[in-house]
């Protein structure tokens, strides 16, 4: 009688139990959560993409319209451009420091904010506290340690120290 | 065996709690597809904008020729678009200042900025200033003068800027690639006529 009832009991658990590992859900429901929150991923970094291109374009559009001479860093390629409203006026290349700066150099418009007159290609250019342009020769202040090098050529740095003023942006395209 | 049974019960209770629980936090698929779909419009207006833009911005290139001249290292670049066609050596001003005896001062720097090719000159004229004379510790003639009109020293051609600067040719030939010049920009024959023929009145020159 009591191995009768103890049989119910386990065939009572082995069904409860079938019927609450179901209770889960459906089973096509995972490969389609999957599928989804794969998409709105691939979405999300689409539109990070876009936001940072429509970012640049305004940046364009706005020094258009403004009278002020400004950079475009590409640290990626290394490259350059002195830009005054749609024209290039000077195309440079420039290195980057080994050393991982303490503040990482994201996308987007810098403003200058210290122009260190050093003479003969020791100039420096501090542009926020996060970017440093000088050359290999260039005196800094000990304070900018932290901050992010770009090395330019002597001859380049000079052009680009007299072209910019204490203020003018500098956009680092990503 | 009961006692075992009652533990899986409870294992088996507990394990679907925890599993009902994870499924409440979890956004529902339609809640996903709204996100998603949501997404989808938030890009498509973005890349909508972004052409907007873009098409702006290129409606403002006029495809014209400008020319550029980076006074730091006297070098004048005839450019298009992102395209240099040509780059040549010039000179620039100076910088040096110039008093005569009555106080009067002249400081020989070619100015920054964006200007336009005012007038084009074929041999042009020099018409000596004060500051000419006065620098080579010679009285001053009057305005009208004839003796202030030299000819053959500017080269060929002049590319007139506004304000008595000018762009030109030069007989101190040696002396390009150096600040020598009063505020004008000095070029080489070959390359001034090359910028004399590439501009027109009214094309931009940036001196930077």
């Amino acid at each position: 009688m009591e191995r009768t009832h103890g049989r119910i009991i386990t065939a009572f658990c082995c069904v409860l139990a079938l019927f609450l590992l179901g209770a889960g859900g459906d089973r096509k429901e995972p490969d389609e959560r999957a599928l989804l929150r794969k998409q709105s991923e691939k979405l999300e970094a689409r539109i990070d993409r876009l936001t940072a291109e429509q970012d640049f374009l305004l940046f364009q559009k706005a020094m258009y319209d403004a009278d002020s001479r400004y950079l475009v860093l590409h640290p990626a390629s290394g490259k350059g451009q002195l830009k005054y409203k749609n024209r290039v006026l000077r195309t440079f290349t420039f290195s980057s420091s080994s050393r991982r700066p303490a503040k990482p150099l994201g996308a987007g418009a810098l403003s200058l904010a210290d122009k260190v007159d050093g003479r003969g290609s020791r100039h420096a250019l501090i542009y926020g506290d996060i970017l440093i342009l000088q050359t290999r020769k260039s005196r800094v202040p000990i304070k900018t340690a932290h901050m992010t090098r770009f090395y330019l050529a002597g001859k380049d740095l000079n052009a680009v120290f007299y072209a910019v003023e204490e203020g003018s942006p500098a956009y680092i395209v990503q | 065996m009961r006692q075992a049974c009652i533990h899986i019960l409870l294992f088996l209770t507990l394990a679907s709690a925890v599993t009902a629980q994870d499924a409440k936090e979890q956004p529902s698929l339609d809640e996903l597809r709204q996100q998603v779909q949501s997404l989808e419009q938030r890009a498509a207006v973005l890349e909508e904008e972004n052409e907007g833009l873009k098409r702006m911005l290129q409606s403002r290139e006029d495809g014209e020729i400008y020319i550029v001249v980076d006074t730091e290292n006297n070098r004048l670049s005839l450019r298009k678009g992102e395209r240099v066609l040509r780059n040549a050596v010039c000179s620039s001003g100076s910088r040096e200042l110039v008093e005569d005896e009555y106080g009067r001062t002249w400081y020989f720097e070619t100015p920054n900025g964006a200007f336009r090719v005012l007038a084009k000159e074929r041999n042009p004229v020099w018409i000596r200033p004060d500051w000419s004379y006065v620098e080579e510790n010679m009285p001053v003639p009057a305005l009208n003068d004839p003796d202030r009109i030299v000819r053959d020293v500017l080269g060929k051609y002049a590319l007139v800027l506004g304000n008595g600067y000018k762009i030109h040719g030069t007989t101190f030939k040696e002396l390009l690639g150096t600040h020598f010049t009063h505020g004008c920009i000095s070029m080489g024959d070959a390359d001034l006529e090359a910028a004399y023929k590439a501009s027109k009145v009214g094309t931009r020159v940036y001196l930077y």
